[in-house]
């Protein structure tokens, strides 16, 4: 077999040397891909032949996580949203919910929340501070009220509630227990997912929190609170997106978050935590860009590395650990404002990257995301390319359909192999944390963002309508505009009518709690004792920002990314 | 110093976190032999002094999250509130409808998306050449 597979491998080599080369003067251009791999022109039995068996739903779980894929769920159409009040943000929701955005199956709503910045690092919308932000990209979530104008209506038990905020995940998240509380919800009843990953978003966006290591503590609270109160909250988002946005290539993205995985279950190990307890309520955001294959290659390594690494590094017995969970989130700094309609295609190159890789969920970008946030008619035709590809294709009945590809599973192979590479450079230098704080992580990323501009700048890099192929004349979708004056005084007045409405008092000495557990939170084994007093302070009306505040006072000021790393 | 150096300052204004396109101007900037001064986290008002201080002949401000007309507002006011005559550009996610009024306010150009970092040193030189002549 392999002998006759090598006469044919070196018929054809011949024949690229004295048809093209000798008789055309043609020598194929070398083709390096976004990880730096090096790849052929063609593929072959040889290029495979160390590649073990396997079904979907057997380790390490290449092929799928479970046995039946898309025949038996459909992957989840999310869609991120939020803008102006929350108020508004629900109408969008509700808009969403009727077009098709759902989660596992037709009846669970899936409602994830981009919040205002302000909200994000926990700034109430009076603050002067939050001045010209609230409820920019997404609303201002600082009271109960807030969370009610998003949920009210909907059975919290089945609806999937999963705000993106940042730094404030943690009294976020109490907020919403206290919220399911007075509606007579247990915290078991609840599903749904905190982003908790608040390190990556401060690395790719340099907006000011506490450092790194005060940040792994509110993250490890957070995950010892949710594992032992709230059995079906994903209560850890690792995203590798924001790497991807940041020019990170799919094996940086890949290397990055699990250098990054493995420091935090071990420091959740150190709070007490068992890892089959909690490993399994880790999912992901994970990139798509416009290296297709490449793309599809990540997500197949991922969830190998992913499984391999759980076993080997932390003795995982439960499957459930080893099944890495994604939702693929498409690349927004794809989108071109030139010739918007363009980035239909490009959306619907991703999500087909992504359903071929075998992603759980999908995050769609809308045509006219390059000049704001999307109009209902993009956003509706982002859920649409979904629709299209699920029930006009065919593609969801057979399971990973380029198994045994002899090019995608070789390039499976090296991207597992570049993706350990990364990982392991970052941990020899000391583990994840260290490395933001050393600024190599944002030198890293700093330097692909300047290469990939000099690259477009010389054409080497092509993007249609952006550097080639482009118009005298550029028509405009319109921007999406909301009116974020009004937002802002309505987030305002409803704020100061709800501290109208409290014994100030008891949030002055509920907030002093926080603080003082704060403050006794030096280790990792004290984890555990913050999350109850931020329940009693959201009980007692306390806001988001004073929360905050107070959990800010106690761990020190605001600092930079950028103050790890050269900008 | 040579003091044909164009000085400028890089504003980014509070809680916008989009950093992708600044950093590929900073780096043409700095490549044209341009004293960089980056200021992030900043409200217009410091964003403004800042200028002052550092006497910079250009201010560069990114905005990416939708709050350009209100920002570029406020920033106008105080340069004219600390009588500096410092021209200002701006950079970053601006609907090309809303240029003709920033446009309208005083800012001397508009970088939006797909602008190339090189136009914005051109620009930068040509001002900064007018100026010192």
């Amino acid at each position: 077999m392999n002998d006759q597979v090598k006469k044919l491998r070196e018929d054809w080599q011949k024949e690229l040397k004295e048809q093209y080369e000798k008789k055309l003067g043609f020598t194929p251009p070398r083709c390096s891909n976004e990880s730096g791999i090096q790849v052929k022109y063609v593929y072959d039995q040889l290029d495979t032949t160390d590649i073990s068996p396997e079904m979907p739903g057997q380790f390490p779980y290449t092929r799928g996580i479970r046995a039946l894929g898309y025949q038996y769920m459909p992957w989840m159409i999310q869609m991120l949203h939020g803008y102006g009040t929350s108020e508004e943000t629900r109408r969008r929701t509700d808009f969403l919910l009727k077009e098709g955005m759902r989660g596992y199956g037709e009846k669970t709503p899936v409602i994830l929340i981009e919040v205002d910045a302000p909200t994000t690092v926990g700034l109430d919308p009076d603050d002067p501070k939050a001045f010209g932000a609230v409820g920019l990209g997404g609303p201002s979530i600082s009271t109960l009220d807030d969370l009610d104008n998003l949920l009210q209506g909907h059975d919290l038990k089945n609806t999937r509630f999963a705000p993106n905020c940042r730094f404030t995940c943690l009294p976020i998240l109490a907020m919403y227990v206290v919220y399911a509380e007075k509606r007579g919800y247990e915290p078991r009843d609840l599903m749904g997912q905190s982003q908790n990953d608040a390190l990556t978003r401060w690395l790719t966006t340099d907006i000011g929190a506490p450092p790194p290591r005060t940040q792994q503590k509110l993250r490890v609270e957070l995950i010892k609170y949710a594992t032992q109160h709230i059995p079906r909250w994903n209560h850890t988002n690792l995203s590798g997106y924001h790497y991807g946005e940041m020019c990170g290539s799919p094996a940086q993205q890949l290397g990055i978050v699990m250098a990054q995985a493995v420091e935090l279950i071990s420091d959740c190990v150190e709070a007490g935590l068992s890892p089959d307890d909690f490993i399994p309520r880790f999912s992901s955001q994970v990139h798509m860009g416009m290296s297709f294959f490449e793309e599809i290659a990540k997500l197949r390594a991922w969830r190998r590395l992913w499984a391999k690494t759980m076993k080997d590094r932390f003795q995982c017995e439960s499957p459930r650990s080893l099944q890495y969970r994604m939702h693929v989130h498409t690349g927004g700094s794809s989108m071109t404002m030139e010739q918007p309609l363009n980035n239909i295609a490009r959306s619907t190159l991703q999500v087909l990257a992504s359903v071929l890789g075998g992603t759980q969920s999908l995050h769609t970008c809308s045509y006219d995301e390059a000049v704001g946030l999307p109009s209902e008619d993009a956003v509706r035709t982002a859920i649409r390319v979904n629709q299209i590809m699920l029930h006009e294709t065919e593609i969801p009945a057979v399971s990973d359909p380029l198994g045994g590809s002899y090019y995608v599973e070789w390039l499976t192979d090296r991207i597992e192999e570049e993706g350990r590479k990364v990982m392991g450079q970052i941990e020899k230098r000391g583990g994840f944390c260290k490395c933001v704080e050393d600024g190599f992580l944002r030198g890293l990323l700093n330097e692909k963002v300047v290469t990939w501009r000099e690259q477009l700048d010389r054409e080497e890099r092509v993007v249609v309508g952006l550097n080639r192929f482009t118009l005298d004349e550029e028509v405009e979708v319109p921007p999406f505009a909301t009116d974020t004056k009004k937002a802002s005084d309505m987030a305002i007045e409803r704020l100061r009518n709800w501290r109208n409405s409290r014994d100030n008092e008891a949030v002055k000495n509920a907030l002093d709690k926080v603080e003082q557990a704060m403050l006794a939170y030096d280790s990792m084994d004290k984890a555990g004792r913050l999350m109850p007093v931020l329940l009693e302070a959201a009980r007692s009306k306390c806001t988001l920002g004073e929360m905050m505040g107070a959990i800010y006072k106690a761990a020190g000021g605001q600092v930079f990314a950028s103050e790890y790393g050269k900008l | 110093m040579d003091e044909n150096k164009a000085r400028v300052l890089v504003g980014r204004f509070t809680l916008d976190g989009h950093d992708r396109g600044v950093l590929t101007v900073l780096n043409a900037l700095r490549n044209a032999g341009m004293e960089v001064i980056y200021i992030f986290f900043s409200s217009p008002l410091e964003i403004v002094r800042t200028a002052v201080q550092e006497n910079a002949d250009v201010i560069g401000i990114t905005m990416s999250m939708g709050q350009h007309m209100l920002v570029c507002s406020m920033l106008m006011e105080e340069l004219e509130k600390q009588h500096a005559d410092i021209p200002v550009i701006v950079g970053g996610v601006i609907p090309t409808r809303d240029v003709p009024k920033l446009m309208g306010m005083g800012i001397k150009k508009v970088f939006g998306p797909g602008s190339k970092p090189r136009d914005a040193v051109s620009f930068i030189s040509q001002l900064v050449r007018g100026a010192k002549s």
